[in-house]
């Protein structure tokens, strides 16, 4: 007779701390996290308002800012959904076949989380700049990349390369191909086995991804910040906005802006955590 | 690749031809050949190596980096570990806020953080007040590049420890007790042996991310040559004087220092891995 | 070294996992704790190491009350249903961490605790596995190692939880029988948990029957199996016949059958027989009649089911002779049965 191996229920008696050395440690790191995580959060909120509301109404509503607002919403509308493309590609490619050299390209695709956003930035002014690779031939056919609007995107897309497609692999690891072979076996096309049975399995996994993938988008300084030039009302995206006006001292219209981003990080905590909870997701990070 | 072909012929799985198309496609067209142009460039002009991203001003960037980035990650692994600990143990009121809120430098725009960091440790601002007094500048000195560092980089090491530490069986402990062992030499014999290479990841991503991070510091930095001027400023520095040869070829130093610290964090996992379980 | 539990008790919450409890353990003895997962014997267990502390009750080692006295102290060796064993050590310094822990001027000298090791290696036949790390270990040795790492400390008293649960069963009885002889060379006092009826009745001195937090039975092996103490360990130990019977002056009634009840109280009882304590019979009082569903042969009996009219399960039945055919009507007479009184 074996029967399945219940957990006992038991108390940690033998393997906790005292209760005043508990007290001590939970105190300790939630002042720790206070000091430097809360605090900054506070304090971007309070220099915002601190002429109160309507310099900040006004700050946000200066024609310079709106311009931002919309390129840092185009920006991860278009780098954004290209990622999610690619990170679906890549998950299938890798979860549903073998093949020589996945350690590889998984290590690859991670790649952009180890370089440095300003060398992200650099890399495009190397190819697409005056002196680069392509400069003459841009330059000939008057096309601007760099300093303009495609190299934002372009080192946009690189930051956030890889958010999508590593929330999917160990997912799509993990449902393993029997969902899929089972469509096929019962005479479903490609396409309908991808988008009624994978689809709705990583729907959530895909979602979380989309949400780190636009957070990072959205704040990403850097790299744009290399590849930008630095036009007022044209290749300023709300990050770099708010370092012009911070650096013109301006601070109150500068703490507005950032209030705008702090919010966007706000809701995607949130989002994040929504996600963690009711569908035991776990990012990895980054 | 024939193999890989034959095998992959075999799954009744479609896509495999065009999905693994894409990826490598797309792969190199965003990242490996801008990134390459690094490489190709600098060996086109090895002399701004020497110049450049060899000359003093540079070594003093890269020291204060590198020695700003070990430091943080350094803090980051006593206070992540110990945020770790208390998440995964205890029980307190708003404990998942308190562990969503871990996440929030790596939702934090950078910039924001930096000039939030920078409000905060001013001389005016509500940390930097009660230092100043003492005597202790922070903002605009090296100090503050390891602030910004901290924040940066504490994720990492909550991230990477957590799922361990939770992971890690109680019977584990309760032996090491019943073996006679007190709880300080528990955690020290049994807890952080079993936990040390997780940690010793998560010190490596924070230290990684320190090196090449720009927004958060530039802020708070100071950005005095020689003194706290950190080594991706220096590249953006190098570019504003239309000096590419020389931007590059320091991004070609931290390219590979940045690998280097990659290949390092594989080979950890992997050997950890290797011992683990068998 | 003798092992008293007096009164002890213990709540999850609002889950009893002990009712108060009395035991003993003589010093030198073999016991085993059996019981059903959520009967309590692990928290007893656990108790009696300081891995839990009782909400009422003492526990004494030779009559000194250690109920207050912290795990760290008591000197029990205790070994782990998955073995606990440090993953990121060899199994050299898995054993030896026991010794390396004590205060340094307890602690024994670097070359003692080699010597240590190396006596405990032989002992549980690992002799050239010191250098391995646990997971370059089958299950079995991996047993073993948390064994002699249990038994690095010297103590008197070795506890252990589901010892062999976790193994296949070939391992399983080499390793009891050793475990066994261990325990005798050793002079210890050992109390071990198991859900495997054969294990205890096999391994231990006496088999303490757990059930729902309470102590059903404490006896040795065969009294256990010859003589249950409750309609629980009737039917928990052993294979067995249940019927629902009203009871009358001395009378079990199933139906139209009427059998033999001994001393058992007036009101509803479950009468409880082996399946080989019956014979073939006739008829009339004191037998049954059955239908015969199916009919196996066995070494040198055969094994009838048999359905029985107002029963939902069928006999169990171990017969002499031919198998009867299916269908086939039979008459036994249980030759030794008992009667509990149903607590439902």
């Amino acid at each position: 007779m074996i029967e399945e191996a219940k957990p006992v229920p038991h108390s940690a008696d033998a393997t906790s701390e005292p209760a005043w050395a508990r007290r001590l440690l939970i105190g300790a790191a939630l002042g720790f996290l206070l000091i430097f995580l809360a605090l900054p959060l506070l304090a971007v909120f309070s220099e915002a308002f601190r002429r109160g509301a309507a310099a900040f109404a006004e700050a946000l509503a200066e024609p310079d800012a709106r311009a931002a607002m919309r390129l840092t919403l185009m920006v991860a509308a278009i780098s954004v959904p290209l990622n999610c493309v690619f990170g679906v590609a890549a998950a299938w490619a890798i979860t549903k076949f073998d093949f020589r050299g996945k350690g590889l390209l998984v290590t690859l695709i991670d790649l952009p989380f180890s370089v440095s956003p300003v060398v992200a930035g650099l890399i495009y002014i190397l190819i697409f700049g005056a002196n680069g690779w392509f400069g003459p031939f841009l330059r000939d056919h008057g096309i601007q990349i760099v300093f303009a609007v495609p190299g934002i995107v372009l080192a946009t897309v690189f930051v956030t390369f890889p958010f999508v497609a590593r929330e999917l692999i160990p997912l799509m690891a993990e449902q393993g191909r029997d969902d899929e072979e089972a469509a096929r076996s019962l005479g479903a096309s490609g396409f309908s086995t991808f988008f009624r049975v994978t689809l709705p399995n990583i729907r959530w996994g895909l979602l979380y991804g989309v949400l780190l993938c636009n957070a990072r988008a959205m704040g990403e300084f850097g790299a744009v910040s290399v590849v930008s030039g630095h036009i007022r009302g044209e290749t300023n995206t709300l990050p770099l906005h708010v370092e012009i006006l911070y650096n013109e001292y301006n601070f109150v219209a500068a703490f507005a802006t950032a209030s705008l981003l702090a919010g966007l990080a706000l809701v995607t905590l949130v989002l994040k955590s929504v996600l963690e909870w009711r569908y035991d997701l776990r990012g990895q990070g980054h | 690749m024939p193999a890989a072909m034959r095998s992959a012929r075999r799954s009744v799985i479609p896509g495999f031809g065009l999905s693994l198309g894409f990826t490598i496609l797309y792969l190199s067209l965003i990242v490996l050949i801008p990134l390459s142009a690094v490489f190709v460039r600098t060996l086109a002009e090895p002399s701004a190596i020497v110049e450049t991203a060899l000359a003093p001003r540079a070594l003093a960037a890269y020291r204060l980096s590198f020695g700003a980035s070990a430091l943080a990650a350094a803090v980051n692994a006593v206070f992540g570990l110990l945020i770790a600990w208390v998440l995964v143990r205890y029980d307190f009121p708003l404990k998942r806020i308190v562990s969503a809120m871990v996440d929030l430098p790596f939702a934090l725009p950078t910039a924001v953080a930096g000039i939030a960091l920078t409000a905060l440790y001013s001389s005016n601002g509500w940390i930097g007040q009660f230092l100043a007094p003492l005597g202790l500048k922070l903002a605009y000195t090296p100090a503050g590049v390891v602030i910004a560092l901290v924040f940066i980089g504490l994720p990492f090491v909550v991230r990477s420890v957590e799922p361990v530490l939770a992971d890690l069986g109680r019977d584990v402990e309760e032996a090491s007790a019943s073996l006679g062992a007190s709880r300080v030499t528990t955690f020290r014999r049994v807890v952080l042996p079993a936990i040390a290479p997780a940690l010793l990841t998560g010190f490596a991503l924070a230290f990684a991310r320190g090196i090449g991070e720009y927004g958060s510091v530039i802020f708070i930095a100071g950005n005095m040559p020689y003194e706290s001027e950190i080594a991706p400023l220096l590249i953006i520095t190098q570019l504003e004087q239309y000096d590419y040869a020389g931007a590059t070829a320091i991004a070609c130093v931290m390219l590979v220092a940045s690998f280097a610290m990659l290949l390092a964090i594989n080979l950890l996992q992997i050997a950890t891995r290797k011992r683990m379980q068998g | 070294m003798g092992i008293t539990v007096e009164g002890v008790s213990k709540s999850f919450g609002s889950f009893t996992a002990l009712q108060p409890i009395e035991l003993e353990a003589r010093p030198g003895e073999f016991l085993a704790l059996l019981g059903p997962s959520g009967s309590g014997k692990t928290t007893l267990l656990r108790i009696i190491a300081g891995l839990e502390q009782a909400d009422t009750g003492r526990v004494l080692f030779d009559g000194e009350d250690v109920t207050g006295r912290p795990v760290t102290q008591r000197g029990v060796g205790f070994v782990f249903q998955h073995y606990a064993l440090f993953k990121h050590m060899t199994v050299a310094d898995n054993i030896a961490f026991g010794l390396t822990v004590r205060p340094r001027r307890l602690r024994p000298a670097k070359a003692e605790i080699e010597r240590r090791v190396a006596e405990l290696l032989e002992l549980v036949q690992l002799k050239d596995l010191g250098r391995r790390y646990p997971a370059q270990l089958s299950g079995g040795q991996r047993q073993r190692v948390a064994l002699a790492r249990a038994l690095a400390v010297e103590p008197r008293i070795l506890l252990l939880d589901e010892p062999f649960g976790a193994l296949d069963a070939k391992v399983r009885k080499e390793l009891r029988r050793w475990l066994r002889e261990l325990h005798d060379r050793m002079g210890l006092t050992s109390i071990f948990v198991t859900h495997d009826q054969e294990e205890a009745l096999e391994l231990a001195d006496r088999v303490v029957v757990m059930d729902h937090g309470r102590i059903e039975q404490v006896a040795v092996p065969d009294a256990v199996y010859r003589a249950p103490a409750s309609a629980f360990v009737f039917d928990f130990v052993g294979e067995s016949n249940r019927l629902p019977v009203t009871v009358e002056r001395g009378r079990a009634r199933f139906g139209s059958a009427l059998l033999d009840a001994g001393d058992a109280a007036d009101g509803p009882g479950l009468l409880f027989f082996r399946p080989h304590d019956v014979e073939p019979a006739l008829g009339g009082e004191g037998t049954l009649s059955a239908t015969v569903t199916l009919a196996r042969p066995r070494a040198g009996m055969t094994r009838v089911e048999a359905a029985l009219d107002g029963l939902d399960a069928p006999l169990e039945l171990d017969l002499p002779g031919e198998p009867p055919a299916v269908g086939e009507r039979i008459t036994v007479r249980p030759t030794r049965l008992q009667v509990f009184p149903d607590r439902r």
